[in-house]
């Protein structure tokens, strides 16, 4: 799964310049398919954010690592480790909550501005979102990190676990991204 | 040694929920939500080993006759029997209490399968990679005394589950307690409620979102199947809810407040305690209790999200489960003010 999700993001954006993926992705094979997109983007880009609203990103540096990936080049945004108050270190930033949409932009803005290199952003996902925001407001938020993503020239990938239709923010989303694929 | 010890019971009509949503909570994968019920079998397998009704082994035969004799003896199936004649083999199961919700979601037009002894048995052969001739389905049957029939035609191959000729057909071993038929062994329930969650804790915080559908099954199973009429003020729902899953079982009492900024449950002798002690202690703050499930899903069909949910666990078996709630309905989210304030950092 690693490898055949790594070969068809590599086929999928073939000839994408910077591309801005939305990546849906299969539940059942949710971890293997994160693993490929980041094994696609670290070995195009030095640099990349993680915004994780999923897993601490302690959890998912010993993933990485252990799946390979050059966790050195990454840095965390990270809002599901729970810290009293925001926490900044040389690799990770931690939030403490996922539910402020607003407050996530602002870190994702300040961890895109610590690096100069060129770089990629991944938001580990939007489906989190969905369980504490409205499905529109998740949207606009979406709306609004694709459109500096191509402001700053970074390319990357917002991904949501494939849902069903009625919390589905695919169709909304689609248009603003590059690509869609299904993972 | 395994544990078998006498047990409590819980009514079938509360797992029953729990199961009849989440088979319709995957339905919109298809065919591949069958994986993601069989991640509850591997949960389900966790929990038994864990709480030793399963004795470790690397013999898969040894641990499905195991896991059946689990089943037999928590009341939710009395035994099965696999015959071969030819290429044909029939496998019959007695007293199976999946039937009538198979029967319900087989109506409803669902090609998935989420008996709890099923998907853990698919989990044991599938993770210890056990191999044998594809089966065919080619018949089913319900005999005069409940009795449920299957016939499988071996139709070649190798990519099947397993080789159903081995599982051993001597299940006299199992002493099956005399349990009332519309109850379960409280293990069965407890084994389905810590596989829900084990099973999606590798999606992180979103697997919540995926357990969250199921209180939308088990509302609309509640609904179909004991004809709950749930209110639109989601505090009445909820007490209506709560008092349904008293009567089934889950607790002795359930207090349900809910106001515009936090809801509060308090559970007296809560049946779901063993697995949210065990679930807290790995760390996992997912929930799968289904009266839980069912508020959160009259919460947010009001327009309201659940934040963090924060459970106190008190003495014996007492717990409280707070819920602060934000009203999202209203959720406004002005990207030219953020974009501004991104800007400017």
């Amino acid at each position: 799964m690693e490898s055949s999700s790594h070969g068809s993001i590599a086929e999928s954006l073939e000839g994408l310049e910077k591309p801005i993926v939305l990546a849906l992705v299969d539940p059942i094979h949710y971890q293997d398919a994160v693993v490929g997109l980041l094994r696609y983007f670290t070995g195009k880009v030095p640099r990349g954010i993680y915004v994780t609203l999923n897993k601490p990103f302690a959890v998912l540096s010993k993933t990485f690592e252990k799946a390979g990936i050059s966790v050195g080049s990454l840095f965390f945004v990270d809002a599901i480790t729970n810290v009293p108050s925001v926490q900044e270190e040389s690799s990770s930033i931690c939030l403490g909550s996922a539910t402020d949409l607003s407050n996530l932009c602002i870190a994702t803005s300040k961890a895109v501005n610590r690096f100069s290199e060129e770089k990629f952003l991944v938001l580990d996902s939007l489906s989190t979102l969905l369980i504490y925001n409205d499905h529109r407001a998740v949207a606009k938020f979406a709306h609004l990190l694709a459109e500096k993503m191509r402001r700053w020239g970074t390319s990357g990938s917002l991904l949501t676990v494939e849902m069903n239709a009625e919390r589905d923010v695919v169709l909304q989303l689609a248009p603003f991204c590059d690509k869609v694929v299904k993972l | 040694m395994t544990n078998r010890e006498p047990k409590e019971t819980i009514q079938l009509s509360v797992l029953d929920s729990a199961l009849y949503g989440a088979a319709r909570a995957f339905e919109y994968l298809g065919p591949r939500g069958q994986a993601m019920l069989e991640k509850i079998g591997e949960g389900i397998v966790d929990y038994c080993l864990k709480e030793r009704y399963l004795k470790p082994s690397d013999n898969w035969e040894e641990l499905t006759t195991e896991l059946t004799a689990f089943f037999v003896e928590n009341g939710y199936l009395r035994g099965r029997e696999v015959v071969r004649e030819g290429e044909i083999i029939t496998e019959a199961i007695r007293g199976y209490q999946y039937l009538s919700l198979k029967k319900k979601l087989r109506d409803k037009g669902s090609v998935l399968y989420s008996c709890p002894w099923c998907v853990a048995e698919d989990a044991i052969t599938r993770t210890m990679g056990v191999s044998g001739p594809r089966l065919r389905a080619i018949s089913e049957e319900t005999l005069s005394d409940g009795t449920y029939v299957r016939k499988h035609e071996i139709a070649g191959g190798s990519e099947s589950k397993r080789d159903v000729l081995s599982i051993p057909l001597d299940l006299s071993f199992i002493k099956a307690e005399a349990l009332p038929a519309d109850s379960v062994g409280l293990p069965v329930f407890e084994a389905v409620e810590y596989g829900l969650v084990r099973g999606y804790n590798y999606l992180g915080a979103q697997a919540q979102l995926l357990l969250d559908n199921l209180g939308i099954g088990i509302i609309e199973f509640l609904e179909e199947e004991f004809q709950l009429n749930l209110p639109h003020e989601p505090e009445k729902s909820a007490k209506s809810l709560a008092s349904f899953y008293v009567s089934g079982g889950l607790a002795d009492s359930i207090e349900v407040d809910i106001s515009s900024s936090s809801a509060s449950v308090e559970f007296t002798n809560y049946r779901y305690a063993a697995v949210l002690r065990a679930l807290l202690d790995e760390g996992i703050t997912l929930a799968s209790c289904p009266l839980t499930l069912t508020i959160r899903a009259v919460l947010r069909n009001a327009g309201l999200a659940v934040k963090e949910m924060k459970w106190k666990i008190g003495d014996r078996r007492d717990v409280t489960l707070a819920l602060p709630i934000i009203n999202v309905a209203g959720q406004q989210f002005d990207e030219d003010r953020v974009s501004s304030m991104m800007d400017a950092v």
